[in-house]
This record gives C-alpha cells, sequence and structure tokens, in this order.
C-alpha cells in the first residue's frame, strides 16, 4: 500500500517534470528566436531577422502568450520601420498595442509609434502617442530607455515651446542619465535644457547648461555633437551681445564639422550676420557668401532663403540697391517651394526697407502690413504670453534662488553670531577667571592681614603678658611689704607698748614707739602710693602743680634741693589720668631710690616735648649711683613696667656724678 | 588765755580720733570738752547741739559724698565763729591756698604732729590768728623757689655774695641787660619789693634749708 503510495507519487511527480520542461522549451525557443532577431537586426540583416521574428510569433501563437506577442508585433514593427514601411510598422505596433497597453512593452511601442509618426508628414497629431508612452514610462521601472523617452518627448516639448512640461521631462532625464552615467544622452539633455534657457533669455543658466554640455561631449568626441555644443554656446553669447566670443564659439564649431554638413552652412551664415553686426561687411559677404554656398551644395533651400535675405540686408546697408533686388528676387524665387514663414517674415522686412530706399512707398506700407499680418501669425500672443510667464516664473525662482543665498548668507551671518557669543562667553568666562583671580588675591591679603594682626596680637598679648608678670611681681613684693609692717612693725610695737608700764624711762620709750610708728606711716604710704600714687591728689589740681608739690616736699623732707632745668611743659595737665599716674609713680620711684640710696645733695629733673610729641624726662641726683640690690628691686621694674604701658621705655644709667633715669613715651 | 575751750574732732578715723581725743584731753586748763564727729552728719548735729570753739576737721572722708572740704564751706557758712583747723595726711601747698584764701580756715596742721605743735596751733587759732604747719611753710617757700631757674638763682645768689650787676654779667658771660631782666622776673616771682628784699627772701630760704647740704 505504501509502496503503491510512492510510485503513484513518483509517476506523477515525473509527469509533471515533462510537461514543465515542454511548456519551458517552448518560451526558451521563443527567447531565443527572438534573442537571434535582435542582434541580426542590430547587424543590419533585417530579412533574417525578420524570419527569426516570424517563427517566434508563430510558436508564439501556439503558445498564446500574449507578452510575447505583444512584443513580436513590436519588433516587427520595427523591422518595418526600418525598412521605412511605415504604414506596416504602424499596423504592428496597433497590433501589438491591442495586446498589451500597459506594461513596458507597450510603452516602448508608444515610443517607437511616436518616432514613428514624427516621419510621417502629419506633424500635428504625434504628441499624444509621445504622452501616452511617457504616463507609461512614469508608472514602471525606470531605465535607460525611460529617459530616453524623456528627452525626446523635452525636446518635442521645446519645440513647440511648452518650456514648462519639457523642463520637467529633461531635469528627470538629466538625473536618469547622470545615474546611468551616460554622459552622451546627459550632453544632449544639458544642450536642450541650455537651449530653453536661451529661449526664456536665462542666459548664465544657459551658458552653464551647454557650458556642461560641451564638457560631457569631450569625453565622447563625436564631433557633430560638439560642434552643435559650441554653435549653441556662440548663440548665447550672440544674444548677451558678446560678439567676439560667439565668433571665437562659431568658428570652434566649424572647425569640428566636415564641410557637407547640414550645419556648415547655417554656421557659415550665423558668422557672416555676427560680422554683419559688427559693421564689418567685407567679411559679412564673404561669410554670406560661403553659407550660400555650401547651403547650395546641400540643397537647403530653406537656408539657402535665410543667407539670401542676409546678403539682401547687408547690400542694403551698403546701398548697393541693385545687389539687394537681385538678392530679393532671387528668395522670391524659391517662394513656391518653402514653407518657413520665418524666411518669409525676414523678406517681407527687406522688402520693406528697400522699397523705402527707393522711393516706392506705397510698396513699402504694403510689405509692411504683410509684415505685421505674418509675425501676428509665427508669433501668436498665446505663445508669447506663455515665454513670459515662464520668464517670470524663472524671475521667481531666481529670486527664490537669492532668497536661499540670503538666508544662507543670514545663517552664516547667525553662525557668525554664535561664534561672536561664544568668544563673548569666553570673554566673560575670562572676565570671571579674573574675578576668580581678585577674589583669592583678596581672600589670600585678608588671610595674611589677620595673619599679621595675629602676629601683632600675639606680641602684645606677649607683652602684655610679661607686663601682667611684671605687675604680679610687684603685686607679690607689695604684699609682701605689707604682711612685713603689720606683722613685724606692728608686733614690735605692741611688744614695747606691753613693756611700758615696767619701764623706767616711760616717757623716752614714747618717744620712741611715736618714732616708730612714724616710720611704720611712711612705709605704709609707700605701699599706697605704688598701687595708686595720685588716687589722693587729685582733686581737680593741675598734675604740674601735684609734681612740684611733691618736690617741695622731697627737698624739704629729704633734705635735697630739687631743681627744675625748665617749666614744666603744661601739656602733662592734659594727659589722661591714668597717664599721669604712671608719670608720677614713676616720679615717685625715682624719689625714694634716690633718698634711700644716692646718698645725693640735688636732683635736676628736665622733662621736654620734642617735636615728635615724645615726652622726655631726664631726672639726675649727684649721688654715688646705684647699688645692686637697687638694680633689681622692685622699684626699677616699677619703672620699667610703668614705662612701657605708657608705650615707651626707660634707662636707668651711672653718670659722671651720678645716676641718671630717663623714660620717655610718645603722646 | 581766757576758759577752756570746747573742740570737736571731725574724723573717720576712729583710732586717731580716739588717740587725738586722749592727747588733747591732757590738757584740761586749755581744752575742757572734746568731741568727736566720723562724718558730715554728725559734725552738723554736734555743732546744732554744742558750742564748739574750734573745729579739727580731716580732709579726708572715706566717702565720695563728701570731703573736708565740704565740712569747711558748710561750717563757714552756717556757724562763722567757729574757727577750723584743717588736719591733713599730707600737707599740700595747692589746698592751702584754697584753705586760707578760699574758705577761710584758721589752722592747718600735718597729721604727723607733735604734741607741742598740736597745742601751739590751737592756741593760735582760739587767740583769733592763723597758724600754719612749719612745713608747709617751708614747702610754700620751697615751691615758689621752684618756679626760679638755675640761671635765676644764680644770679641772686651772686647778689647776695655782694656782686654787682656789672660784675655778674661778667662772670657769667652774658649782658647786664640779661641780668637786669633775670633780677626783674625772680623779684616778680618771689613777691618781692626790691632787689634787697629778694636777697632777704633767698638768704632766709637758704637758712630755712641749711640743715640740707644747700
Amino acid at each position: 500500500m505504501r509502496k503503491l503510495e510512492i510510485l503513484v507519487f513518483l509517476v506523477f511527480s515525473f509527469f509533471n517534470l515533462i510537461v514543465y520542461a515542454q511548456k519551458n522549451d517552448g518560451r526558451t525557443e521563443i527567447d531565443m528566436l527572438i534573442g537571434r532577431g535582435d542582434s541580426l537586426l542590430r547587424a543590419n540583416h533585417k530579412e533574417q531577422a525578420f524570419d527569426n521574428y516570424q517563427e517566434a510569433l508563430t510558436l508564439a501563437r501556439a503558445e498564446n502568450s500574449i507578452s510575447a506577442l505583444a512584443a513580436l508585433y513590436k519588433k516587427i514593427g520595427v523591422y518595418h520601420y526600418l525598412k521605412k514601411e511605415f504604414e506596416r510598422a504602424e499596423e504592428n505596433y496597433m497590433k501589438s498595442l491591442q495586446l498589451d497597453s500597459t506594461t513596458k512593452t507597450a510603452a516602448d511601442t508608444y515610443y517607437n509609434h511616436y518616432l514613428l509618426k514624427r516621419k510621417l508628414p502629419k506633424q500635428g497629431s504625434i504628441l499624444p502617442y509621445l504622452e501616452k508612452s511617457i504616463a507609461l514610462y512614469k508608472v514602471l521601472e525606470y531605465d535607460a530607455s525611460t529617459y530616453n523617452a524623456y528627452l525626446s518627448a523635452g525636446t518635442v516639448y521645446k519645440n513647440n515651446q511648452l518650456y514648462d512640461k519639457a523642463l520637467e521631462l529633461l531635469l528627470l532625464a538629466h538625473t536618469g542619465f547622470s545615474e546611468l552615467n551616460d554622459t552622451r544622452q546627459l550632453a544632449k539633455v544639458c544642450s536642450v535644457i541650455g537651449n530653453i534657457h536661451n529661449h526664456l533669455k536665462n542666459y548664465d543658466q544657459a551658458l552653464g547648461f551647454h557650458k556642461q554640455a560641451l564638457e560631457l561631449g569631450k569625453l565622447n568626441d563625436v564631433k557633430n555633437e560638439n560642434s552643435n555644443h559650441y554653435n549653441n554656446l556662440a548663440i548665447v553669447y550672440k544674444n548677451l551681445g558678446q560678439q567676439d566670443s560667439a565668433i571665437v564659439y562659431y568658428n570652434q564649431a566649424l572647425k569640428l564639422l566636415e564641410s557637407d554638413d547640414v550645419n556648415y552652412g547655417k554656421i557659415l551664415y550665423n558668422l557672416a550676420n555676427l560680422y554683419k553686426a559688427k559693421k564689418q561687411g567685407d567679411l559679412a559677404k564673404e561669410y554670406f557668401e560661403a553659407s550660400i554656398f555650401y547651403k547650395k551644395k546641400k540643397k537647403d533651400t530653406a537656408a539657402v532663403m535665410y543667407s539670401y535675405n542676409g546678403m539682401a540686408d547687408l547690400m542694403l546697408l551698403k546701398g548697393d540697391l541693385k545687389a539687394t533686388k537681385i538678392y530679393l528676387d532671387s528668395v522670391a524665387s524659391f517662394f513656391p517651394h518653402i514653407s518657413d514663414q520665418l524666411v518669409l517674415l525676414d523678406y517681407y522686412k527687406n522688402q520693406v526697407a528697400y522699397q523705402r530706399e527707393v522711393g516706392a512707398y506705397k510698396s513699402a506700407s504694403d510689405y509692411q502690413k504683410r509684415y505685421s499680418e505674418l509675425f501676428e501669425k509665427v508669433y501668436d500672443l498665446e505663445r508669447t504670453e506663455i515665454i513670459q510667464t515662464m520668464q517670470s516664473r524663472f524671475a521667481y525662482e531666481k529670486k527664490v534662488n537669492e532668497n536661499l543665498q540670503l538666508s544662507l548668507a543670514n545663517q552664516n551671518n547667525l553662525l557668525l553670531l554664535e561664534q561672536q557669543r561664544g568668544n563673548l562667553l569666553n570673554k566673560n568666562w575670562m572676565l570671571a577667571l579674573l574675578g576668580l583671580v581678585v577674589l583669592l588675591l583678596a581672600i589670600s591679603y585678608y588671610v595674611y592681614a589677620q595673619k599679621q594682626k595675629t602676629k601683632e596680637q600675639a606680641l602684645k598679648i606677649e607683652k602684655l603678658e610679661a607686663i601682667y608678670q611684671g605687675q604680679e611681681t610687684i603685686k607679690k613684693r607689695i604684699a609682701r611689704d605689707l604682711h612685713d609692717i603689720v606683722a613685724a612693725n606692728f608686733n614690735g610695737l605692741r611688744l614695747k607698748v606691753l613693756a611700758m608700764p615696767r619701764a623706767s624711762n616711760q616717757a623716752e620709750l614714747a618717744e620712741n614707739i611715736a618714732s616708730d610708728i612714724e616710720v611704720v606711716n611712711d612705709q605704709v604710704r609707700k605701699v599706697s602710693h605704688r598701687l595708686f600714687p595720685l588716687e589722693m591728689m587729685a582733686k581737680g589740681r593741675p598734675f604740674t602743680a601735684i609734681m612740684k608739690s611733691q618736690l617741695a616736699e622731697f627737698q624739704l623732707y629729704r633734705k635735697i634741693e630739687v631743681q627744675l632745668e625748665q617749666e614744666l611743659p603744661p601739656v602733662l595737665n592734659d594727659l589722661d589720668f591714668e597717664v599721669q599716674n604712671h608719670i608720677y609713680s614713676i616720679l615717685l620711684e625715682v624719689l625714694h631710690n634716690v633718698a634711700k640710696h644716692a646718698q645725693a645733695t640735688q636732683l635736676e629733673i628736665d622733662c621736654e616735648l620734642t617735636d615728635e610729641k615724645i615726652l622726655q624726662f631726664k631726672i639726675k641726683d649727684n649721688g654715688m649711683g646705684l647699688n645692686n640690690s637697687a638694680k633689681s628691686g622692685i622699684g626699677l621694674l616699677n619703672i620699667k613696667q610703668r614705662a612701657e604701658l605708657l608705650g615707651g621705655c626707660s634707662s636707668i644709667q651711672k653718670v659722671s656724678g651720678g645716676t641718671e633715669v630717663k623714660f620717655s613715651f610718645p603722646i | 588765755m581766757n576758759k577752756p575751750l570746747k573742740i570737736l574732732i571731725a574724723e573717720d578715723s576712729v583710732i586717731f580720733s580716739q588717740g587725738l581725743q586722749q592727747l588733747l584731753l591732757q590738757y584740761p586748763e586749755k581744752i575742757s570738752e572734746v568731741f568727736v564727729a566720723h562724718d558730715y552728719q554728725e559734725t552738723l548735729v554736734r555743732l546744732s547741739e554744742t558750742v564748739i570753739d574750734i573745729l579739727i576737721l580731716d580732709l579726708n572722708f572715706e566717702s565720695s559724698h563728701f570731703d573736708g572740704f565740704t565740712i569747711a564751706r558748710k561750717v563757714r557758712e552756717n556757724y562763722p565763729l567757729v574757727k577750723i583747723i584743717v588736719l591733713t595726711q599730707q600737707a599740700k601747698v595747692d589746698s592751702y591756698e584754697i584753705l586760707f584764701s578760699d574758705i577761710g580756715v584758721q589752722g592747718y596742721l600735718d597729721k604727723k604732729l607733735g604734741v607741742g605743735e598740736t597745742l601751739e596751733a590751737i592756741e593760735t587759732v582760739a587767740e583769733g590768728n592763723t597758724y600754719a604747719d612749719k612745713n608747709i611753710k617751708a614747702m610754700l617757700e620751697i615751691g615758689r623757689w621752684m618756679e626760679i631757674s638755675k640761671r635765676e638763682k644764680e644770679i641772686v645768689e651772686l647778689l647776695a655774695q655782694g656782686l654787682t650787676q656789672k660784675e655778674i654779667a661778667n662772670r657769667l658771660f652774658i649782658s647786664i641787660r640779661t641780668v637786669e631782666t633775670h633780677i626783674k622776673n625772680c623779684t616778680q616771682k618771689l613777691d618781692a619789693r626790691n632787689t634787697v628784699n629778694l636777697i632777704s627772701i633767698y638768704v632766709s630760704y637758704k637758712n630755712a634749708n641749711r640743715e640740707g647740704a644747700l
């Protein structure tokens, strides 16, 4: 059962394979035949190609393959087209299109049909075929044939002055050929676009495209095409009024052409016209004659007539009426054979001028009338309007371009502004940095100042501590003195008093006790003075009076003559009480020392205020000088301490004939 | 000496006032009663209760509200007949002037007084005269001489030795005119009537201080 199944499957598969192979063989044969036909056609073996196509057609009919049939009808059409059997070609194209009107084949066929129609005399009806082809190409995948169609269509539109449509297609073709890197076709596209711009008087753009076309043309080195590019450039330069440039390019164009080329005579004619415009009549005449010669050779009647017209105009300018008449008559003789209305227009114009010259004003006005009518016909208003619209549109585009450029410039400016802002920001940063530096400096200065201050304060504190220590020493001494006075002296006195009742010499003892008490009294007073000497005396009296009073007392009790070297400065009376107290204390200390240790009889006191506002005291005795105990005693320490508290200094030294104490301080 | 005197001691030190009181009471033929007051109010109360002949007044009190000067002024104002002897811890030249000229006290004594001096002062004042401690007098003198410059003193000394002004000028290498100016200034400062008086004041000053090595 299973084996049977496999067998059936295998048999079925095999059968299918055979059928497929047969089918495949049919298709392959058609394709092969078509391919062979195409090659033969390209090799210009038209009949053999036709045979191959016929064979393929038979097979395709048998296969009933519509696409193949459509393609074959198209190809047979091409065969007839090439054989210039245009009606049969059209027949085949129609058959192809009936079978297939939507594929690439159809598009190609439409295009071919257009090409065919172009060859037929009924010119007006070619566009629909081309447009159908293009409509199909637009929806299909783009390839070279698409762009060729666009190029053709663009050219046709251009010739019909439908510049709008023409440019649209040509620009698409331009892009397409650029992508395909087909420089030759691209050159053609550029050339046509350049022509359009020339017509629209966008000469700069026209020059741009023509130059591009020339560059591309040089890559392919097809002489007559390059000649055409030069020719186009020359035309633009002529339109720009740059006649010399135009002449150069025309000559370039001429060089590339064989003298039997259709354009040869035309270029000569153009050169002649240029020379005519440049008022180089002889050269112009030469070129006109040459152009007539070559044109006649090519039997290009219309072109010859252009040249005749040119010659007629030239002769007219030269005032050679006879020659003018001859050329005009020559033009007239060709009229029955040509349909070029521009020739006629030129002829009418020349006739008007000629008739005027010869004085036949009626004829002149006649020609003028005919000229005007024809002019209107040729340049019909509608077309003029289209041209104007296009021109304005290009002007608009130009403006848009300008706007774009302006906006670019604007953007540049913005960038610049941004940069400047950046710079400004940098500047701000610099400023901030500078500020920071200044701040740091200020801080470090402040810290430094604080440190200095701290140092100074430390020094001050040290000094104050030293003073305090000194004061402590003094206080200790005073405490000890007080204790001695009270404990020793009073206890001694107490014992003396207790001894009195039993004493034999009571009166003497009483005297003795009284004298002792007086000593104690002095001692206590001294201690009191040391602590705060001025307290008891102040009472609003002048300080100098207090000092003098003290000195008088000193002289009286100590029997030492005091001599003031000069009147005490009155500024002493204006000092702070504290300061006066210190001065007084030092004075008392010195007096005490002199009385106790010096054995002096005279004391000279000099007090002076210097110009630098320093108060200087000099107290000199005529005694025996200081002994060591005095030097290290509390008295001198007291002097030193108080001088320092006054912010000054003191010195005690032995001088010739005594001791001198000096102290000074600023006030 | 008529009748024994009634004396009031105004002094905040109890011990001193008692000591002085004891001392004074040793002389009953001269002093009949001795009262003690320790402050301003007690003094005035005592004065209003008792007729006092002499007020012995301390200048220094342990109070910031009053001192000897305040009391002296008040007493002088209210009891002009009461004689005042000022006692002071330390005799001062300028207090002397205030007390005698300004307030009008009759006596001025140092606390380091002896018995004799004290009695002498009391007697002098009681008789209607003024008494000043001899030390105070001496100090007054010294104070005045302290105003005299060294050069002035030198010139007066030479005058006292009998030199003429011209001789002095030659001796000191100064002009007679300068000598004259010095003498004139000296005369003014010491309230001397003339040069002779100036010399006499100087000699007595010198004698007073002779004990020293002047």
